[in-house]
């Protein structure tokens, strides 16, 4: 018994009031819907995967037989060229090292430069007095100084006229003795001994 | 067109030469079948044209892993009953209507056809099947208008024979009753 016969003896026992066989589909189709279909659902499938068509597929694949086809060459030239030769790798980090030595020489050679040229340069009078006085008294030697100093002490300490009649007049209470001791504390007494002989008339 | 078997399209579609022209061979072959089988579930052309083509690039992207085991046929209506299913939820969720709101909305859809006429016993037999559940409505149609078997209808549906014999007896009484009330 066909399946069609067994559907029918099941329906007619089932629901003797429905139509067998089925009755057509009433629902209308597009003209040409099923003649279009399997090219809508190919176009499709090309569309969304990955593959090439098959015009490309076939170039493609006789491209990986002879690769740079169509493409050709003049004969053995692949054997004639010469192997190219490694270039020397220079590494990053010694290359930095050789950049900062050679700006830090750089530097210092202009530092060196401008505390030369300071150095040298002598010293205005009128705009750097300090600095003239120490230019001038590194240039004497330390003995000539010192005698210029003591030259300078018993030159401040002898009195011209008019002060001598002061300080005589701040003195005449004073007693001698006190002076002399005054004189010994601070270390001028020597200082007004050695003196010449016409300086000694200050304490008197 | 050369008849092939399922046989020999399965064998050319594996190789790659042959390959499209084995799957158009198959889509001539099948596609009216799904086309009405999916139409049947969703009323307009429009949502069955989109649901066979993506029935069909299932079919192409799976051939290649097909089990012969099974039969070709019942493979390809399996794919386009699932298709159909996930479709119908999904309107279902889009709409957020309760069941019967959306079992009506096909309803309208259906009488919005230019060509329906509501005394004609085929558009009759359409409204009553709109009235089934969706699974119902399934194997209604794949036994009353496709006269499958209940062996391969089970491999379709993944369900035993008995459970898939009191359903179409279900269905069969309520289209009977659809019918004779209207």
């Amino acid at each position: 018994m066909s399946e069609q016969q067994h559907s029918n003896e099941e329906l007619a026992s089932l629901a003797p009031g429905l139509p067998f066989p089925a009755p057509a589909m009433p629902y209308a189709v597009p003209a040409g819907y099923f003649e279009q279909l399997a090219g809508a659902v190919l176009a499709r499938i090309h569309l969304e995967s990955d593959e090439l068509p098959p015009v490309l597929q076939s170039l493609k694949e006789k491209y990986t037989q002879r690769p740079g086809w169509p493409y050709q060459t003049p004969a053995g030239y692949f054997e004639q060229t010469p192997a190219p030769t490694a270039a020397p790798i220079i590494p990053l980090r010694k290359q930095s090292f050789f950049r900062y030595a050679v700006a830090a020489a750089v530097l210092a050679t202009i530092f060196g430069l401008g505390r030369w040229y300071q150095q040298r340069a002598v010293p205005d009078i009128e705009t750097d007095p300090v600095s003239w006085v120490r230019n001038e008294v590194k240039k004497e030697s330390s003995e000539k100084i010192d005698s210029y100093i003591d030259v300078s002490i018993v030159e401040a300490t002898t009195l011209s006229g008019d002060h001598k009649k002061e300080i005589a007049l701040l003195t005449k209470d004073i007693d001698e003795k006190e002076i002399l001791l005054l004189l010994k504390e601070t270390d001028l007494l020597a200082a007004v001994t050695s003196e010449p002989a016409g300086s000694k008339k200050i304490l008197n | 067109m050369a008849d092939y078997s399922d046989n020999e399209i399965l064998l050319r579609f594996r190789v790659p030469a042959t390959r499209e022209a084995a799957f158009t061979d198959l889509i001539k072959k099948y596609q009216e079948r799904l086309y009405w089988h999916i139409r049947r579930m969703v009323v307009t052309h429009e949502d069955s044209n989109d649901l066979l083509q993506n029935v069909w690039i299932r079919v192409w992207n799976g051939l290649e892993k097909f089990r012969e085991e099974s039969q070709l046929y019942t493979w390809l209506y399996r794919i386009a009953t699932n298709e159909c299913l996930s479709f119908i939820e999904q309107q279902k969720r889009k709409a957020t209507l309760p069941l019967s709101d959306e079992e009506n909305g096909m309803e309208r859809q259906l009488k919005a056809d230019p060509q329906f006429d509501a005394q004609k016993l085929e558009w009759k037999l359409q409204l009553a099947i709109q009235q089934l559940p969706e699974k119902q409505r399934v194997v209604f149609s794949l036994r009353y208008f496709d006269e499958m078997p209940y062996e391969q209808m089970s491999n379709v549906l993944d369900t035993s024979e008995g459970a898939l014999k009191a359903s179409y007896h279900h269905a069969a009484k309520k289209i009977e009753r659809f019918l004779l009330d209207h």
